[in-house]
C-alpha cells in the first residue's frame, strides 16, 4: 500500500503548482458536532466545489489568493468566510441547523449538488423526511421508505428486502458502517434492521457504483450511524405500536462521543399477559442494538468502533422455535497524512446465522446456520488539486460458511447428526479511481477495480460425466441429476477454484450551464455470492452459497444516461435516466429444486443470461411549505436459460421471461406540507404494474386432491396492480422536536392489494375450483411518540 | 420444509385477507390422469393392482372428474387388469399378483380419448418395508397453533442401515383419511430417512387430535425414490408456490410415458409399494 501512496504523491508533485494551497478540515453539525456527510463547499471565483466525504472531510487546493467560500447543507443555514490564502490551513467549520420557524424545507432526497456533481443514479433520504412518513404501524422503515424513490421496488408488502432497477435481493450491497448485513429485515421482510434514531445518513447507488465498492450488481446502500452528540448528553426515542426505541449519545473527553441505540418489539410482552401457559410461553420479539464510539487522537487520527447486533426470535408451542440476527462489529482508524490525503484503514466483522428448532415427536431437531467473514480494508484519498481526486485501496475478505448443522433436539429424537459441508473462501478486491475536472463543464470520474475469489478447501467437489451436474431426460421431461464418475478432495487452504476480473467504472458529468447537466456512466461488477433461493422474496432462513467450480460468479454491466435540470432558485428538480443492465451467468433453478439439505446444489441450477433496462424520470419540489416529489419509472427485467440442444427445454421453453421482481409501470407521489411550527403532514400515492405469477392451465384430481396443472412457461401473467395511499401528521407540542406525535393512517382507502395469487379448491363450496388472492395489509392507523432530552 | 413453516406462521402473524377473484385461464386440459398402485402386504407376499383413469379438465369446472372406461392395463405385460363394473374408470387386478422377486414392475395404458387412441407405459421400482414394531396411543395437552389436546397415536418403526429409504404414511380415522394440512387439503405424509438411517423412529402418526372409541388404522408403505419426489413435488407445488414471495408453480411431471404422438405423456404416477398395517382402538 505505501508504494500506491508513494506513487500517487509521485503522480501528483509534477502535477501541483509550487503556490498552490489547500483548506482542509472537517463540516460539522454545530450542536452535536457530528461530521455532515455531503455538505458542499463552493468556491465563487474560481468557480469551483466538492463535497464533504464519509467522515465529514473536505480538500481543497487553490492558488494564492482571496477567495469567499460557501458552505453549505441541507437544512442548515450557509456559512459565508473570507479567507486570504497564502499557506495552507486547515477550517473546521460548524454548520448551524435553520431555526424550526424558518425551517421550511423538510425534504432532500438526492444531493444538492445533483447538477453539478458526477454521481448519478444515486438515490438519498434524509431521515428527518423519513419519519415523518406513513409506516405500517407507525414503524420507521428506511427501506420501505427508498421504495418511493424511482428504480427501487420489492416484491410486494411483507417481501424480504428490496430490488434496484429490476436486480435480485441478493444483488445489493447492504453496508452499515462499512459492515455486510447479510439479512437486513425483521420479521421475514415486514420491517428493516435500521433503528431510523441511531442513522445519521444513507445513500443507495443504483448505478455509476465508485470503484471503491464490489461484490454486488445491482446496487450499494450503505447506511452510516451517527457517531454521537460530543457537545452534550442527550436523550432520544421513541413509543410506537409495534416497538419502543432508545437512544443515548453524549461526549467521552476532548472531542470524543459515543452513541448506543436500541430498539425492541413488544409482541410477545403482551402475549405473557394471557394466563393461558399455552399462550404465554410463546415467543415473538426482535431487537436491534447499534453502537459507536468515536475518538479523537489528536488533530490527525480518530478511531471509530461501530457495532449492530439485532435478532429475531420466534417460539410457538413445543412444536417450532427460531432465531436469526447479525452480529458485527467494526474498528476504523482514519489518519490525516497531510491536508490532502487521508486514509482510513478497518476491520470488520460480520456474523450472521440462524437456528431452526422442529419438534414434532420423535424427529426433533435443531437446524443451525452461518455464515462469517472478517474483511480488512484499506482506503486512501489523495486531494491532489482541485482537478483531480485520487482514491485507491485494497480488501481482504475471508469467508467461512457454514450451510448447515442438524443435532437431535433431545435424547428422544431419532434424528442423526448431519452436517452440510463448510465452505471457505477469500475475496479480495484492489482499486483505483480519479475524479477528474477536465475543465469547469466536463467532470470525470474514471477507476477500476480488480477483484479475485478464491474458494478453498476442505471440500470433496464431485466429478461428473461429460463435466454435465445434471441431464435433461427428454422422456419423462425433467432435469436429473448428472452422474458421478469420481469425486476430489482438496485439504485445508488447498485452492479449489479461483475466478478474478477486472472491474472497470466511469462516469462522466458534461454541465451545460448552472442549471443543466447531461451525465453517462458506465459499471462492471462480479458478485462471488449469491443466495440460495428460488422463491420471489428471500426468507432470513435461505443460505449464500459462494462461487465455487459449479457455481460461477455473476457478472454485471451496466450503462446509464441522464439528463438532470435545477430550476434557478432551486426550488425544483427534474432528473431522467435510461439504463441497461446486462448479467451474465444469472442462475435460476430447474422446476421443483430440492435446495434444503443438498451438498450438491450444482445439481438443480441452470445458467444463462439477464437483462434490464428502463427509464426513470422524477421531479421534485425542494423548497417552500408544500414540498415533495413525482417518481415515474419504466422498467424491464428478464432471464434466458436455454436448454443444451433441442430437445431441452431450458426455463420457459428456452425464451426470455420476466423476473419476479418485474414491474413495467411504477409511480409515486409524495407531498410534506408545513402548515405550522406545530403541525406538519405528509401523504404518497403509489402504484406499480402487478408482479409476474403463473396461472394453470387445467385441474386434475390425484388422490382426492385439487391440483392445479401448469405448463412450462414462466412468469407470464400478473397480479393486479398495486396501488396505495397514506396519510401522516406529525404534532409537535411545543413547536420543536422536543417532543412529537405521528399519527399515520397506512392504506388510507383500504385497498385489498394482491401479495399473491393461487389456486385451489374452494372451502365454501366443495366441488368448485377458485383463484385466491391473498393480502396482507388493509388501512392500518397508527400513532407513535417521539422524545428527545 | 423451512418455507413451508415459514409461510405458515406468516399467515398466523399477521391478519392477512384471502379474496376470490376471477382470472382469465388459458385451457389446456383433457390430459390423461393416472392414479395407479402396485400394493404387496407384508403378509400375504402377494400383491394387488388398482388404477383410476381420468381426464384434466378446465380449471373453473366443477370437481367431476371425466373418467377412462374400456382401456386396456397391463402389469408387467403378463397381468391384465379389468375394470370395475360398478365404478368407470378403475381397473384392478382379478386375482393376487405373486411377488417373484422383480426389481422393476411396469405399467401399460392403452385408451381411447376422443377418438384416439394413447398409448403409456410407467416403471417403478420395488422395496420392501420394514414391520411396525408397536402402535401406541398417548393423551398430550394442546400446543398452539400447531396442535389440539386430545389423543395421539405413535408408532415405532426402525428403519434398515446404509440404505436409502423412502416411506409413504397413510392414516385413516374410522376410515377416513385423517391428515390435513392448512386448514382442509387431506393428504397423507412422507418420509425419507437421510436423517435417520438405521435408527428405530417412535413418531406421532395423527395431526389432529382423537377421541376414546376412535379407531386408526395406519398403512406404512415402502416407496421408490422416484415416487417419494413426485409426492414431495405435489405437496411443494400446493403448498409453497403460493403467499408472499414464494417460488414459481411448475408442471408436476410424472413415470408415465406417452408411446405415441397423440399425447403427451400422463400425469399422476404408477407407484410399486410395498406395506405395512396396523390398527388401534383409543381407549381410555
Amino acid at each position: 500500500m505505501k508504494k500506491i501512496l508513494l506513487l500517487l504523491l509521485c503522480i501528483s508533485s509534477g502535477l501541483v503548482a509550487q503556490n498552490d494551497f489547500t483548506i482542509s478540515g472537517f463540516v460539522k453539525e454545530k450542536s452535536s458536532a457530528e461530521d455532515l456527510i455531503g455538505a458542499n463547499i463552493v468556491c465563487d471565483e474560481p468557480r469551483t466545489g466538492l463535497t464533504t466525504n464519509a467522515y465529514g472531510f473536505y480538500s481543497l487546493t487553490l492558488p494564492e489568493g482571496n477567495y469567499t467560500l460557501t458552505y453549505s447543507f441541507i437544512g442548515y443555514q450557509d456559512q459565508v468566510i473570507e479567507i486570504a490564502l497564502s499557506k495552507s490551513v486547515r477550517l473546521n467549520v460548524d454548520l448551524e441547523p435553520y431555526a424550526e420557524e424558518l425551517m421550511e424545507v423538510i425534504l432532500e432526497s438526492e444531493s444538492t449538488q445533483q447538477v453539478r456533481s458526477i454521481e448519478m443514479s444515486v438515490n438519498r433520504l434524509e431521515t428527518k423526511a423519513v419519519r415523518q412518513l406513513a409506516a405500517v404501524g407507525g414503524e420507521v422503515d428506511i427501506i420501505k421508505s427508498l421504495q418511493l424513490l424511482p428504480g427501487v421496488t420489492s416484491v410486494g408488502e411483507g417481501a424480504n428486502g428490496f430490488n434496484v432497477r429490476g436486480g435480485a435481493a441478493d444483488e445489493n450491497l447492504v453496508l452499515l458502517d462499512e459492515m455486510t448485513l447479510y439479512n437486513a429485515s425483521h420479521l421475514f421482510g415486514f420491517f428493516s434492521v435500521f433503528n431510523a434514531d441511531a442513522i445519521k445518513d444513507m445513500k443507495l447507488y443504483k448505478g455509476g457504483i465508485p470503484a471503491e465498492y464490489g461484490s454486488r450488481v445491482s446496487s450499494v446502500l450503505d447506511v452510516r450511524q451517527k457517531e454521537g452528540n460530543a457537545n452534550y448528553t442527550e436523550t432520544s426515542g421513541g413509543i410506537g405500536l409495534i416497538s419502543s426505541r432508545l437512544l443515548v449519545e453524549g461526549p467521552l473527553w476532548d472531542k470524543s462521543s459515543f452513541m448506543v441505540a436500541g430498539r425492541r418489539s413488544y409482541g410477545d410482552l403482551f402475549l405473557a399477559l394471557s394466563g393461558d401457559s399455552t399462550i404465554n410461553s410463546n415467543k415473538l420479539y426482535f431487537y436491534d442494538l447499534n453502537t459507536k464510539l468515536n475518538f479523537w487522537l489528536g488533530a490527525k487520527d480518530r478511531i471509530f468502533i461501530s457495532s449492530y447486533m439485532g435478532r429475531d426470535v420466534f417460539k410457538f408451542g413445543d412444536l417450532f422455535a427460531s432465531s436469526w440476527g447479525n452480529e458485527t462489529v467494526n474498528l476504523r482508524w482514519l489518519h490525516l497524512f497531510s491536508d490532502r490525503v487521508v486514509s482510513n484503514l478497518s476491520y470488520n466483522f460480520n456474523d450472521y446465522d440462524y437456528l431452526i428448532s422442529i419438534l414434532p415427536a420423535g424427529l426433533q431437531f435443531n437446524w443451525e446456520s452461518k455464515i462469517r467473514n472478517h474483511q480488512f480494508k484499506y482506503d486512501v484519498s489523495y486531494f491532489q488539486s482541485n482537478k483531480h481526486h485520487f482514491k485507491g485501496g485494497l480488501s481482504v475478505n475471508k469467508y467461512n460458511f457454514e450451510p448447515g448443522i442438524i443435532e437431535p433436539a433431545n435424547s428422544n429424537s431419532a434424528i442423526t447428526d448431519f452436517k452440510m459441508r463448510n465452505k471457505y473462501a477469500y475475496e479480495n478486491a484492489l482499486y483505483l479511481q480519479d475524479e477528474w475536472k477536465v475543465t469547469d463543464r466536463i467532470l470525470i470520474k474514471a477507476g477500476v477495480r480488480w477483484s479475485s475469489f478464491y474458494r478453498m478447501g476442505t471440500d470433496t467437489i464431485l466429478v461428473y460425466e461429460d463435466d454435465a451436474p445434471l441431464n435433461y431426460n427428454a422422456t419423462v421431461g425433467l432435469y436429473e441429476n448428472g452422474t458421478v464418475v469420481d469425486s476430489l478432495f482438496y485439504g485445508p487452504n488447498d485452492l479449489v477454484k479461483g475466478y478474478n476480473g477486472l472491474e472497470p467504472r466511469l462516469s462522466i458529468r458534461y454541465q451545460l450551464d448552472e442549471s443543466n447537466s447531461i451525465k453517462a456512466s458506465y459499471q462492471k461488477i462480479n458478485q462471488y455470492l449469491q443466495l440460495i433461493t428460488n422463491a420471489s422474496s428471500p426468507t432470513p432462513l435461505d443460505i449464500w452459497a459462494p462461487s465455487g467450480p459449479f457455481f460461477k460468479p455473476l457478472i454485471g454491466q451496466q450503462f446509464a444516461l441522464g439528463y438532470f435540470h435545477t430550476s434557478q432558485n432551486q426550488m425544483w428538480e427534474f432528473t431522467s435516466e435510461v439504463y441497461y443492465k446486462k448479467l451474465d451467468n444469472v442462475i435460476d433453478y430447474i422446476d421443483a429444486p430440492d435446495l434444503e439439505f443438498n451438498n450438491h446444489l450444482e445439481n438443480e441450477i441452470l445458467y444463462g443470461e439477464g437483462r434490464a433496462y428502463g427509464l426513470e424520470l422524477m421531479l421534485e419540489k425542494k423548497l417552500g411549505k408544500l414540498t415533495g416529489w413525482m417518481a415515474y419509472t419504466f422498467a424491464r427485467t428478464e432471464t434466458l436459460i436455454k436448454g443444451f440442444g433441442a430437445e431441452e427445454p431450458g426455463i420457459n421453453n428456452g425464451l426470455w421471461y420476466p423476473n419476479p421482481q418485474d414491474k413495467t409501470h411504477d409511480i409515486s407521489i409524495v407531498a410534506f406540507y408545513k402548515f405550522s411550527n406545530k403541525w406538519s403532514f405528509s401523504s404518497n400515492f403509489v402504484f406499480a404494474t402487478g408482479i409476474p405469477t403463473n396461472y394453470p392451465v387445467a385441474k386434475y384430481q390425484f388422490e382426492g386432491l385439487t391440483v392445479p396443472h401448469y405448463n412450462r412457461s414462466r412468469n407470464q401473467n400478473r397480479l393486479e396492480d398495486y396501488h396505495r395511499l397514506d396519510f401522516a401528521a406529525t404534532y409537535k407540542p411545543r413547536g420543536n422536536d422536543s417532543r412529537e406525535w405521528v399519527f399515520s393512517i397506512y392504506n388510507a382507502y383500504n385497498r385489498k392489494n394482491a401479495s399473491s395469487l393461487y389456486f385451489k379448491e374452494s372451502d365454501d363450496n366443495p366441488g368448485q375450483t377458485e383463484a385466491v388472492q391473498l393480502s396482507i395489509f388493509p388501512i392500518i392507523p397508527s400513532v407513535s411518540y417521539n422524545f428527545k432530552f | 420444509m423451512k418455507n413451508r413453516t415459514l409461510f405458515t406462521l406468516i399467515i398466523i402473524l399477521f391478519s392477512s385477507c384471502e379474496t376470490v377473484v376471477q382470472v382469465d385461464l388459458i385451457d389446456r386440459s383433457n390430459n390423461l390422469v393416472v392414479e395407479s398402485y402396485l400394493e404387496f402386504s407384508d403378509e400375504t407376499n402377494s400383491g394387488t393392482a388398482r388404477v383410476l383413469l381420468s381426464l384434466s379438465s378446465p380449471f373453473y369446472d366443477e370437481i367431476n372428474p371425466t373418467y377412462v372406461s374400456n382401456a386396456t392395463v397391463t402389469i408387467n405385460d403378463t397381468y391384465t387388469l379389468i375394470e370395475h363394473p360398478d365404478s368407470l374408470g378403475y381397473y384392478v387386478s382379478e386375482s393376487p399378483i405373486p411377488y417373484l422377486g422383480e426389481e422393476e414392475f411396469s405399467l401399460d395404458i392403452i385408451a381411447d380419448i376422443e377418438g384416439k387412441e394413447g398409448h403409456w407405459n410407467a416403471k417403478d421400482n420395488f422395496t420392501t418395508v420394514p414391520p411396525i414394531d408397536s402402535i401406541y396411543s398417548i393423551y398430550l395437552p394442546a400446543s398452539p397453533p400447531f396442535a389440539e389436546e386430545g389423543y395421539y397415536c405413535k408408532i415405532i418403526v426402525k428403519d434398515k442401515a446404509f440404505e436409502q429409504n423412502f416411506y409413504h404414511l397413510n392414516v385413516n380415522v374410522n376410515d377416513s383419511l385423517s391428515f390435513s394440512l392448512n386448514g382442509g387439503t387431506k393428504r397423507s405424509s412422507i418420509l425419507r430417512d437421510d436423517l435417520f438411517d438405521g435408527k428405530e423412529i417412535d413418531i406421532e402418526v395423527n395431526n389432529d387430535p382423537l377421541k376414546v372409541g376412535n379407531t386408526l388404522n395406519v398403512v406404512l408403505s415402502s416407496i421408490s425414490e422416484e415416487v417419494y419426489l413426485y409426492y414431495f413435488n405435489l405437496y411443494t407445488l400446493l403448498t409453497e408456490t403460493s403467499g408472499i414471495g414464494a417460488a414459481p408453480p411448475f408442471p408436476l411431471t410424472s413415470n408415465l410415458v406417452s408411446l405415441n404422438d397423440n399425447f403427451d405423456n400422463a400425469l399422476g404416477s404408477f407407484q410399486v409399494r410395498s406395506t405395512t398395517t396396523r390398527e388401534i382402538t383409543i381407549e381410555e
